[in-house]
């Protein structure tokens, strides 16, 4: 993995950390007394600090350790939750953000100004402390901190222990050991030793040139475990060489343990020995006892010591952190377990999946007509085979792109929250149906509109909590947001209780700037309409958040660049009520292909609501205003030869049929002159010169190599519809 | 002979005029142990020992602990530079409880 990779994983796993936080603190407005979520906020400052620390992303680490620590301090019940607390810890979330993504963006080192005093000024109110609590030798001085924490407190003396043992034959060995004991000062301050003569009962025994020397040593130094112990490496052969490392160095053990990644399911060896807890030859060493002891004992029932318990033995490691590691093996073993249902995919193979799929579809219709066309009947079963496994495949490819849209429903409490409190008014945010699942371009896509119309709920709609008691609505607002399917289509409601729209004033606005004649009569739903129009606003006042007249159109644009529409509903005094309907997916639909002259069209199939003969004499065909009586409804139509402007056929009496089309709540007819049925449909962009095409959304390639146009549904029955209106004021 | 022996009312003063190191011990282990045994009291100048290593040093220690098991007194004087300079590395000054003086011609390393 490259450094960038890196970063960017990073960035990635910060923000989804972040995103829980922020969850966490909005729920624990609620509950403040549920643990698990300030469990979560902890977790996320630890472990972006953790990580911080690995980059060497000092700034982040001096910001997110103090917050960790209150935290911790809050989880000790030293401190307590309230409000402010809680709003202060969302301000730091963002301000980790914001560190999180100038580490990224750039590659100076420094930080800042304005974040910086940003982080002072968050942290002094955090901790309520003087600001330069901040300094970055907090980074530095961890160490120190960690001393004086717990049971350190009783050990004045943090310090190594080594225990060197030499054998008799290391003098004749060439080795001196006082020559190690030299060394290991470079490395360190030896504290304190003791020197003792191990071995001899008798001096009249004692052999001059034979060792007897063994050395305790209290030895304080930053060197981790490998380091020191490299300093006797040339003794090894020659000597007894035990390590153990500080107490403080346990807790930094296991600290250490605590954020290593989950990833990967590890021996307990190598957990201690990533840590740094125990060297290599330590394990190999106790690695080398276990298997003597297998061979040494015959009866095969006796079961292996474990090497946890042999390295205890050892005195290589300490038994506390043998069970730490324990645990930490038995939790990575459940969370691979997890993890091992999902897996990040980049979104760019996905897509190139998905453009496979879209030339397998394709090509699976080419075949089709090629054996229909010779009449291969033989061939038959196994076409159909074909067919309904790569039907399967799209359906299958295309839900990989599917994600729920609850994330970005959950994104709005936050603004919910922050701008209710700007605004001195209450208002709570209900969402449903956030399990409703649509494709993920989409739902990026569809972030910036939706933000858009809740700010104006927010801002316009919900009115300041005294005069909604004088209206006799309970105080607090509420914004509703929903999603549901339907047909083929995702409706995304964004509902409000507040002020609602006064058609008049919309009216009256639209008047003053031209939009409409004065004397124009328009029903509800096109005043509504024209609140998406672009310059108006009814706001006497613009605010920080909206009323400025733009975006309404822009919201409006940015759906329909979607191929969706968006509606809006309101009752004066009760609230509005905007219905967004967008398609679930941009790359594949069901098609149903019709035919008009020699041309081919595509309707999306979930569009079709139904298909009926077309014969003038039952049905009350009025040609002039193009409207027909379908069982009883007038229902607008729209004769697609005519509209794509093909000379009329001469043989002008055969068979027609009506195909009615729905979208939301209009229907609208189109008449055509063959039915070819269901086709999978892979839709192909149109050219930027045909991109202002009435009536036409893309273009499909068939089995028979032949292009066929996608209709534009929604654009035909507006203009079904507005043809119909034109002709009623005539 | 690289030590001289001295004795006087039971007291012996030993100086070692060489190095204490493994090519020395065994010689140097004999003798002087051999005195520690006759004597009630030693006196071991050590202000000749121009360089000492574990073997030395062993043997240092190895005298100190037979004076405690024969109740013997055994005193280290006069310490060269190497001397000190291993007391002081493996902080076994109090262990060895003698007196030291640093002898002015010292030479900082």
């Amino acid at each position: 993995m490259s450094m960038d990779e890196a970063k960017q994983t990073f960035a990635q796993e910060s923000e989804e950390l972040l995103h829980d936080m922020e969850d966490a603190l909005l729920s624990m407005e609620e509950s403040p007394d549920d643990k698990e979520y300030l469990n979560s906020v902890f977790r996320a400052m630890h472990t972006i600090k953790g990580a911080a620390g690995v980059f060497g992303f000092d700034h982040i680490v001096a910001f997110t350790h103090p917050v960790e620590t209150e935290m911790d301090r809050i989880r000790s019940g030293e401190s307590s939750i309230d409000a402010d607390l809680i709003a202060t810890l969302l301000d730091c979330k963002d301000h980790t953000a914001s560190l999180v993504e100038h580490v990224l963006m750039s590659d100076d080192e420094s930080l800042p100004d304005d974040l910086q005093i940003k982080g002072s000024e968050l942290l002094s109110r955090l901790t309520g402390t003087a600001p330069n609590a901040t300094d970055n030798n907090l980074v530095k001085s961890e160490g120190n901190e960690v001393e004086t924490e717990g049971e350190a407190k009783t050990l004045p003396h943090d310090n190594w222990l080594i225990s060197l043992k030499f054998k008799q034959d290391s003098l004749r060995n060439g080795l001196d050991p006082l020559s190690f004991i030299r060394y290991l000062g470079t490395l360190g301050d030896i504290i304190d030793i003791i020197t003792l003569l191990h071995d001899l009962d008798d001096i009249s025994n004692m052999d001059p040139e034979s060792c007897y020397l063994q050395f305790r040593i209290a030895f304080n130094s930053d060197a981790d475990k490998a380091a020191i112990e490299s300093v006797f490496e040339f003794a090894q052969e020659d000597c007894d060489i035990r390590i153990l490392p500080p107490h403080s160095k346990q807790r930094y053990y296991i600290d250490l343990m605590e954020e290593l990644p989950e990833a990967e399911l590890h021996r307990l060896g190598d957990i201690l020995m990533q840590i740094g807890a125990l060297t290599k030859t330590e394990l190999e060493n106790g690695l080398q006892i276990q298997s003597n002891e297998k061979t040494d004992k015959t009866d095969q029932d006796i079961e292996q010591k474990p090497i946890g318990e042999i390295l205890v033995e050892q005195q290589s490691v300490n038994k506390a952190l043998v069970d730490e590691a324990l645990k930490k093996q038995d939790k990575t073993r459940k969370k691979v377990a997890q993890e091992s249902q999902n897996i990040r995919v980049d979104s760019a193979k996905l897509g190139q999946l998905i453009n496979l799929v879209g030339e397998l579809v394709i090509s699976s219709a080419a075949m089709r007509v090629t054996v229909e066309h010779h009449g291969l009947g033989e061939v038959e079963e196994v076409v159909s085979n074909v067919e309904h496994l790569v039907e399967e495949i799209r359906d299958n490819a295309l839900q990989l792109r599917m994600v729920q849209i609850g994330d970005t429903f959950s994104r709005f409490r936050r603004v919910v929250r922050d701008v209710s409190k700007d605004l001195g008014k209450n208002i709570e945010l209900r969402i449903t149906g956030g399990d409703s699942e649509l494709d993920k371009t989409i739902v990026e896509k569809i972030n910036d509109p939706l933000t858009h119309l809740v700010r104006n709920c927010l801002d316009h709609g919900i009115e300041r909590p005294e005069v909604r008691k004088e209206q006799g609505k309970p105080a607090t607002g509420t914004v509703n947001l929903n999603a549901y399917h339907d047909s083929g289509h995702i409706v995304i409601e964004i509902k409000d209780d507040g002020a609602g729209l006064d058609p008049d004033r919309i009216q009256a606005k639209a008047e003053a700037i031209g939009l409409v004649k004065p004397d124009q009569e328009l029903s509800r739903q096109e005043i509504f309409r024209l609140a998406f129009e672009p310059g108006l606003s009814t706001k006497t006042e613009a605010s920080k958040l909206s009323g400025r007249g733009v975006g309404m159109d822009v919201v409006k644009r940015n759906i329909e660049s979607l191929r969706g529409t968006v509606e809006l509903d309101s009752e004066l005094g009760a609230g509005t009520t905007v219905t967004i309907h967008l398609p679930l997916t941009l790359a594949i639909i069901d098609g149903f292909l019709i035919g008009t002259k020699n041309e081919t069209f595509i309707v999306p199939l979930s569009m079709v609501d139904e298909c009926v003969e077309m014969e003038s004499g039952e049905w009350k065909l009025d040609s002039d205003s193009h409207y027909i009586n379908l069982r009883g409804d007038v229902l607008p139509y729209i004769n697609l030869g005519d509209f794509f402007g093909y000379t009329d056929d001469p043989s002008k009496n055969q068979r027609e049929s009506l195909v009615v089309v729905r979208f939301g709540r209009n229907k609208a007819g189109l008449v055509v002159d063959h039915l070819f049925g269901e086709q999978q449909t892979v839709i192909k962009p149109m050219g930027k010169i045909f991109q202002n095409l009435k009536g036409i959304s893309g273009a499909t390639v068939l089995g028979n190599g032949d292009i066929a146009l996608i209709l534009d549904v929604q654009g035909l029955i507006n203009l079904a519809n507005n043809q119909h209106s034109e002709l009623i004021r005539h | 002979m690289t030590i001289s022996f001295q004795k006087n009312n039971d007291v012996g003063y030993l100086r070692v005029d060489d190095e204490m190191t493994i090519y020395t011990a065994a010689e140097q282990k004999a003798e002087l142990l051999g005195h520690l045994c006759d004597c009630n009291e030693i006196e071991l100048n050590l202000s000749n020992v121009t360089e000492i290593d574990s073997a030395g040093l062993q043997l240092l220690m190895v005298m100190k602990s037979e004076g405690i098991r024969l109740n013997h007194d055994v005193r280290f004087i006069h310490h060269s530079q190497p001397v000190i300079e291993i007391i002081e590395l493996l902080k076994i000054s109090t262990q060895f409880g003698d007196p030291i003086v640093i002898p002015s011609e010292w030479q900082t390393t």
